[in-house]
């Protein structure tokens, strides 16, 4: 899986930029990218792009609940955007739809 | 078939007895394998009328129960094996994996708290979900748990979430 970070500082908003699947090998990948961008001393927004993921797993769901948490411990946002139908029938099926700011 | 060229996939699959197993897999415990399978069921779906939602839910589900296989049985330990078999008919896709976990007990799987989200224990519950059947069976003599799930093909309607 490819990962793109753009940032905007004026904005404080990181994007993660995702292409590929969302598995339990994929995850920890996304796990280190996140965390590395982790601005720990001022309010971000981190969004996560799904437009070109097409399959997310348990464990891909996991690391994003971990993620939350995380970035929420940091007085940060996380946002997921885009989701393909595929992503988001899983989000859904485990009512983490409710959990996420999807838009 | 000598002589006939390859087979229409999906003839062989209408000829098939029920329950006659098309394909039978040896994997390692290596997460790097999870893809093959997703990409192996891409291509056993290929002639069946499964449409691209039914064949991301089958997907998703064998995912989950081969990752719980390599996280939870095999502690990522990817010079131990464990196996696949799918057994296609026209009525009925089922998929078995087959390993080996000497501790296991099916009952002892907690069901998840949707309300108070946690990393982790969303797997069986989304296999639960998404399949029509699903059975854990062990034999303790040997230690090796068998998970079949099947999912009705001929069904259009809405059929998940009986368990």
């Amino acid at each position: 899986m490819k990962i793109e970070c753009q940032t905007d500082n004026a904005n404080h908003r990181k994007t993660f930029v995702l292409d590929g699947e969302l598995d339990v090998h994929q995850a920890k990948t996304l796990k280190a990218t996140v965390m590395e961008a982790l601005e720990p001393d001022d309010v971000w927004t981190y969004v996560i792009d799904m437009a070109r993921v097409g399959y997310i797993d348990s464990s891909g769901l996991g690391m994003l609940v971990y993620l939350k948490k995380e970035i929420l411990r940091n007085q940060g946002r996380l946002m997921i955007e885009k989701p393909t139908d595929a992503v988001l029938n899983v989000f859904r099926l485990t009512k983490l739809n409710e959990f996420f700011e999807l838009s | 078939m000598p002589g006939s060229g390859e087979p229409d996939v999906k003839h062989v699959i209408a000829a098939a007895p029920d329950k006659t197993t098309l394909v039978d897999l040896e994997l390692s415990g290596n997460p790097r394998c999870l893809a093959l399978v997703r990409r192996l069921l891409e291509a056993s779906a290929h002639s069946l009328p499964l449409g691209q939602t039914l064949l991301n839910d089958i997907k998703i589900a064998v995912t989950e129960a081969c990752t719980n296989v390599i996280k939870h049985a095999f502690k990522y330990d990817a010079s131990r094996r464990f196996g696949v078999s799918l057994r296609i008919s026209p009525a009925r896709y089922q998929i078995n994996v087959v390993y080996e976990d000497a501790g296991f007990d099916p009952a002892a799987i907690p069901l998840p708290d949707l309300n108070n989200v946690r990393e982790g224990g969303l797997g069986v519950y989304i296999i639960r979900n998404i399949m029509d059947d699903v059975v854990y069976s062990t034999d303790p003599p040997t230690g090796t748990v068998t998970l079949s799930m099947v999912k009705l093909l001929k069904t259009t309607s809405a059929t998940g979430g009986q368990m």
